[in-house]
């Protein structure tokens, strides 16, 4: 017996995300939250800029000194032993990214990512340049003349020029900045500094000037899943359909209701200064970034056409709906308990930091050697590494044997400021002692009681 | 070069610079450098540490873009249409 199903099997349409890249020539738009975006590229971008040339007791402020291991920000060293605090504050940031986006949905896109930053930068230079969105495509579809390979030499030059100076910047962080700009003036740079300079400028280019919103739409993972943090009240732009439709072009005295028609004039401008080239009114998409450049437009023609503002506006699926949106609900509330405690935590972490460590490494090439006068002897590398900045100087002993002694060839070590003593210490246990124990290595500094660190290590004798 | 190709070793590459960012950060925060082959004879085949991120970074770069790109080619991600051409 054979069933036979009549299906209609649908092919995955194969346009869609992957559809093949048309250029978006994304219209300048005026507004409130355009304005918000503004000062938040000045803020970060000045943030980013001007850091590096920061002092702070005598050096860069926020320097990673890789070469050397240090990591310095503001009067804070750290070491690679402190990479804890860094997966801390990664974890933190990944968090606050949780919270803020089950609270305001892609807030981090719209005016704050540095793809988007970057590239609002990227279009102001070519605003300048190249003129309105009209006159780019215009000039994109022309001929090649003396016009135009002036304006887009103009244009590359800003491009490159910002690109570079971005890239040096980038390597300030690494290199100390002051430095970095003596040898840029006399061409000096090493090869690394060449070549991350060069790396990161490119990127930079590449990215704001031409990826742009292919990065958010191919490459990047926040993209994909900030999805999984949405619900129905979180904040989203959305196009007041109900309100809207039917669309359609009237003139400005007319009573929309009297032609059937809903608030949207079909003006398309929406469309227009979608850095992303979507349309919002078929619905929320994946490729929204968020930033709000379409209510700033409607709100704008809705002006105009003496509407009332919002027909695109922040709301939430709720809101839409009809009900009464919440903030504080399990998924704010877990996220944000969550995010308040790892922080409060971080900085309880960081402002305990023993600022001196022990490391314990056994002399790998004898288990134990047996002295003349009988006792047993077992030799350590010991590391002592000082994370302040100023120089200590410090003892050890051991514990977790009785009568044992710890023996180094200058009884008080001295460790200098931000820097690791490597120094050999051989630890005496008498005659009888039998098989493998458990010590602990304390270092203590002497001039300040408050330093102590601990290491745990093993003692070995022989077994009879 | 179709499409798909092109598309494929842009995730390829790009997924796997991300991975291997993270555990160059992650591996040189607990091993410096200098300290490879440091008692092997012979010593020191790293002359200083920026070279021996460069090194480790490209390297792991390398590993796990031959792991994408293998992934890529296991799961075979051409659409329908493409698959029938």
């Amino acid at each position: 017996m054979t069933d036979t199903v009549n299906a209609v099997i649908k092919e995955p349409p194969s346009t869609g995300l992957y559809s093949a890249h048309q250029k978006v020539y994304p219209r300048e738009v005026q507004g409130r939250f355009n304005r918000l975006r503004t000062i938040s590229v000045v803020a970060l971008l000045g943030l980013f800029y001007l850091l590096p040339w920061v002092r702070w007791d005598g050096r860069q402020a926020v320097l990673f000194d890789l070469p050397a291991r240090k990591f310095y920000v503001f009067g804070l060293t750290f070491f690679p032993q402190d990479f804890f605090l860094l997966t801390w504050l990664l974890i933190i940031a990944a968090l606050s990214l949780f919270f803020f986006t089950a609270l305001a949905g892609r807030l981090w896109c719209g005016y704050a990512c540095p793809q988007t930053v970057w590239t609002e930068v990227f279009v102001w230079m070519e605003r300048w340049t190249e003129g309105n969105r009209q006159q780019r495509m215009k000039l994109d579809r022309g001929p090649w003349n003396a016009g135009k390979l002036a304006r887009k030499s103009a244009k590359q030059f800003l491009w490159i020029a910002f690109s570079l100076y971005t890239g040096f910047t980038f390597v300030g962080y690494f290199t100390p900045i002051h430095v970095l700009a003596g040898e840029l003036g006399t061409l000096s740079l090493g090869g690394w500094e060449w070549f991350w300079m060069l790396f990161y400028g490119f990127a930079t280019y590449g990215n704001a000037g031409y990826m742009r919103e292919q990065v958010c739409k191919y490459m990047c993972p926040y993209a994909r899943f900030q999805s999984a943090m949405f619900d129905r009240n979180t904040l989203i732009i959305s196009y007041d359909a109900a309100r809207g439709e039917p669309r359609g072009s009237r003139p400005r005295a007319v009573d929309p209701r009297s032609r059937n028609l809903g608030d949207c004039i079909d003006c398309k401008l929406c469309v227009q200064v979608c850095p992303t080239g979507i349309d919002i009114r078929k619905g929320l998409q994946l490729e929204c970034i968020a930033c709000a450049a379409c209510i700033d437009a409607c709100d704008d023609v809705m002006d105009k056409m003496q509407y009332p503002r919002g027909l695109i506006r922040y709301s939430t699926q709720a809101a839409m709906d009809g009900e009464k949106t919440r903030i504080v609900r399990p998924r704010t509330l877990i996220y944000g308990t969550a995010l308040l405690a790892l922080i409060v935590g971080f900085f309880i972490a960081v402002s305990q930091r023993t600022l001196i460590e022990v490391d314990v490494l056994r002399d790998r090439n004898a288990l134990y050697r047996r002295l003349d006068n009988g006792e047993i002897e077992n030799v350590y590398t010991i590391r002592i590494i000082n994370k302040d900045t100023s120089a200590h100087r410090v003892r050890l002993h051991v514990e977790g044997l009785d009568d044992a002694r710890l023996d180094t060839d200058d009884e008080v070590v001295v460790v200098d400021a931000e820097s690791i003593a490597s120094i050999v210490a051989r630890i005496q246990a008498p005659a009888e002692t039998k098989g493998g124990r458990d010590i602990e290595i304390v270092a203590t500094a002497l001039d300040d009681s408050s330093f102590e660190s601990r290491a745990e290590a093993r003692f070995i004798a022989p077994a009879q | 070069m179709d499409r798909r190709v092109k598309l494929d070793a842009g995730i390829v590459v790009w997924a796997s610079f991300l991975a291997a960012s993270l555990g160059t950060m992650v591996f040189f925060a607990f091993i410096d450098p200098l300290l490879i082959g440091h008692d092997l004879a012979p010593p020191r085949w790293i002359p200083d540490r920026m070279t021996g991120y460069t090194i480790g970074f490209f390297f792991f770069w390398l590993i796990c873009a031959l792991a994408s790109a293998f992934t890529a080619f296991l799961v075979d991600t051409r659409t329908p249409e493409e698959r029938s051409d």
